[in-house]
């Protein structure tokens, strides 16, 4: 080949490299990486059209930006909203993001990433984890003035569950309107109580009468075991633990971790000793949900998210229903949930407060409730049994549960919090260190942590 | 002549310019997705750093004596130095073993019979292995411990006890890993002059004196650099460790990848993220070193 020639191929190859290189940033195509989606959707037909709704045709184009977590159904929910949205509003382009969350860290993460990049998300679906560490580094705008001054907003707001509304109210500024929830109910299995002959538990049941039900209803039978409650040590299923003690992990504004709190040791010694006393299938490893459809557990904490697995497993009215939580010291549960928040750094607050309406709407929340993940924020849609089905016999008692809940503590050091509690309770839970000594340290670490 | 020697040069210049040219794309990605996120990780790792703002405020050495100061970290050492020691050593020297056993001792089909099965592991995707290995170390209703039960042995808690969940990630890493040491070792043992082997043979070493004194020294480079490639892999260990155990409980089986990560994207302390990074890449590079030295010793190049 001649010189003049290899050169000229060498600076070919270069400049298609270089720009190969720069064609990896995701922009606004849509993602191969199986963690994200990006959809664009404008001008979109839809049976759920408001075709009587005036149609919004300004001059000039604008795009808003959304930032949603979920499955592929929530952002097909999510999709439907925006077109419904679109149909008023045909010159606004929307860009859908929607991102698996294993945890709100990943999901924050990510919400820097786009800002960093100069692609700030207009609308962001916020789980109440991440509310207060968005709020103080100042992500979020404000909305009590948005909605006061607007009566659809307003009213909204009167629907919804006045805990739902104070978990996203910060320093008493309301920063968004929640989309859905989440809670916390003992599920039991009927067969195996009635098999045993013990009564099926009521709500108001003490924490000693827990745990006798729970030593009554572990047993073995042909060989299999079968064990009274399935303890799992996840953040969100360890707080009906800590608030039905009065316990708390932070004080109540948020700026003090209080995980070794005279409470809090009760509380994780109680939980230890079902370990001790066997009544609970090792918490650390041990997949309590799919062991209370297969039959292996008399009773488990857990919320509504379970209620489709186990009827796809088989499960009907007849074989199980729920009760509130045990009380030791006053009743109580957890609520976590997510709510719609406009971004601080929108570029176009009139339109986004617009998208936020319809994400916000009772066709929006009723879809999302009807997928059997969530609960929906209002009394009205969480008592709906065409939204929320009919099993088990209690279904209104998980929106009973709601309303007694505490939100789960999610401060601006949440992840710190998080990590050095369940490594604390891992700690209890394998016998390495005692409760006292487990939450010590954790309180220990995450002071250490907020000093930095 | 001189002319000549002039076109020469010329012509070399122009070779040479454009061997750069071609360098260029591997250098420039060198340069942006290597060189300067260290360099940057460096100056971050003497700052307290605000990912929200992008704020940075300098406070020296600080994180660097947290490091010392700090139990977890100091529990993630310990852990890495765990994997690195019996990880490495695990994978290499199953990987040592299974090329010995598929080194044509067995009929031609029967070979790649079992040559495939045991790198078959090495191609499953992490996730799916994981899952399944998390099954069987359940406690209760897991098959390792049914076996243990039916042997009248106790259950043991595989992912749930501080002193065994090292031991679980140990297991699903040598059984993920050691077939792609089998396949790298059987490379150096095909290369190994049969010739050699019969002149030993008719001198009269066989059987392990055979292995010993000529196999092995003959194997001992792609040896060797297999043992580099696990020691450097067992410092980075992370995905089998996230899937089976979570680096728990407590922080028993938590490597400092595992660390960095939580600190730098859990907890958004970049600053403790870095700084733990760079522990990490000086462990490494001294580990490597040390092997490099070692290998004067032992690995012998023809």
């Amino acid at each position: 080949m001649k010189k003049r020639t290899k050169q000229l191929l060498a600076l070919i190859l270069g400049i298609a490299m270089v720009f190969s290189m720069t064609a990896c940033s995701t922009g606004n195509s849509v993602s191969t990486d199986a963690s994200d989606a990006t959809e664009k959707t404008s001008n979109t037909d839809t049976s759920n059209s408001t075709g009587s709704k005036e149609k919004h045709t300004q001059d000039s184009t604008s795009t808003l930006r959304v930032l949603n977590w979920g499955s592929t159904e929530e952002q097909k929910i999510a999709e439907n909203a925006i077109a419904r949205f679109n149909e008023i509003y045909p010159n606004v382009t929307v860009q859908q993001t929607c991102v698996p969350v294993e945890s709100w860290s990943d999901f924050i993460q990510k919400w820097v990433t786009m800002t960093t990049s100069g692609e700030a998300p207009d609308i962001i679906n916020l789980g109440l984890e991440a509310v207060q560490m968005a709020a103080a580094n100042d992500l979020l705008l404000p909305i009590d003035d948005i909605v006061s001054a607007d009566d659809e907003l307003s009213k909204k707001k009167s629907d919804y569950a006045t805990s739902l509304i104070d978990g996203f109210t910060v320093d008493g500024t309301l920063y968004g309107l929640p989309s859905g929830t989440q809670t916390m109910v003992i599920y039991y299995n009927k067969k195996f109580f009635d098999e045993k002959n013990v009564a099926y538990p009521k709500d108001g049941w003490s924490w000693d009468e827990f745990m006798e039900t729970a030593k009554t209803m572990t047993y073995e039978e042909d060989g299999k075991k079968i064990y009274g409650f399935g303890l799992s040590s996840s953040y969100f299923q360890l707080t009906p633990w800590w608030t039905t003690n009065s316990a708390y992990p932070t004080t109540s504004d948020y700026s003090a971790p209080t995980l070794n709190s005279k409470e809090m040791v009760e509380s994780a010694t109680f939980l230890n000793s079902m370990v001790t006393e066997n009544v609970t299938p090792d918490p650390i490893s041990s997949d309590v949900y799919t062991m209370f459809s297969a039959k292996q557990l008399a009773m488990v904490g857990a919320g509504r998210w379970v209620l489709n697995t186990w009827q796809d497993a088989g499960l009907t009215t007849d074989d199980f229903d729920l009760v509130q939580w045990p009380v030791n010291t006053k009743e109580g549960s957890v609520y976590g949930g997510s709510a719609w928040c406009i971004g601080s750094k929108t570029q176009n607050k009139d339109m986004a407060i617009q998208l936020l309406k319809e994400m916000v709407s009772d066709k929006t929340l009723a879809a999302n409730a009807a997928g059997g993940q969530q609960v929906p924020p209002t009394e009205t849609l969480a008592l709906d049994p065409s939204i929320m089905g009919t099993v088990p016999d209690n279904i209104d008692g998980i929106w009973k549960a709601v309303t007694i809940s505490s939100p789960v503590a999610a401060p601006t050091y949440f992840g710190s919090l998080e990590q050095s509690l369940l490594i604390g309770m891992e700690q209890v839970f394998s016998g390495a260190l005692s409760p006292q000594d487990a939450l010590d340290q954790a309180q220990s670490e995450v002071e250490s942590a907020i000093d930095k | 002549m001189s002319g000549k020697k002039k076109n020469k040069l010329k012509n070399n210049q122009k070779e040479i310019f454009a061997g750069y040219l071609f360098t260029i794309p591997s250098f420039i990605g060198f340069l942006v997705f290597v060189l300067i996120p260290v360099i940057w990780v460096i100056g971050i790792s003497f700052t307290k750093y605000n990912v929200f703002t992008g704020e940075s405020i300098f406070n020296g050495l600080k994180n660097y004596v947290n490091i010392f100061s700090d139990t977890r970290s100091l529990a993630a050492l310990k852990n890495t130095i765990w994997y690195t020691i019996f990880c490495s050593i695990g994978n290499t020297f199953i990987g040592l073993i299974l090329a010995v056993l598929v080194n044509d001792k067995l009929p031609g089909k029967i070979n790649i019979f079992f040559r495939s099965i045991y790198f078959f592991p090495s191609l499953v995707g992490l996730t799916f292995v994981a899952i399944i290995w998390k099954a069987f170390f359940q406690t209760d209703g897991g098959l390792i411990n049914y076996y243990l039960d039916i042997l009248n042995v106790a259950k043991v808690g595989w992912l749930s006890n501080q002193s065994f969940s090292k031991v679980s990630v140990l297991i699903l890493d040598i059984w993920k890993n050691a077939g792609m040491s089998m396949l790298l070792i059987l490379a150096g043992l095909q290369n190994v002059d049969k010739t050699i082997l019969e002149a030993g043979e008719i001198d009269g070493t066989n059987g392990w004196k055979s292995f010993w004194h000529i196999i092995i020294p003959l194997a001992s480079p792609q040896i060797f650099f297999v043992l580099i490639m696990n020691v450097t892999g067992a410092l980075r260990i992370y995905e089998s460790i996230y899937v089976l155990t979570g680096g728990g409980p407590g922080d028993s089986s938590r490597s400092l990848v595992m660390l960095i990560a939580e600190k730098g994207f859990t907890s958004f302390d970049y600053g403790s993220a870095a700084s733990l990074s760079i522990l990490l890449l000086l462990l490494i590079a001294i580990v490597t070193l040390i092997q490099f030295i070692g290998s004067r010793w032992w690995v012998h190049y023809e």
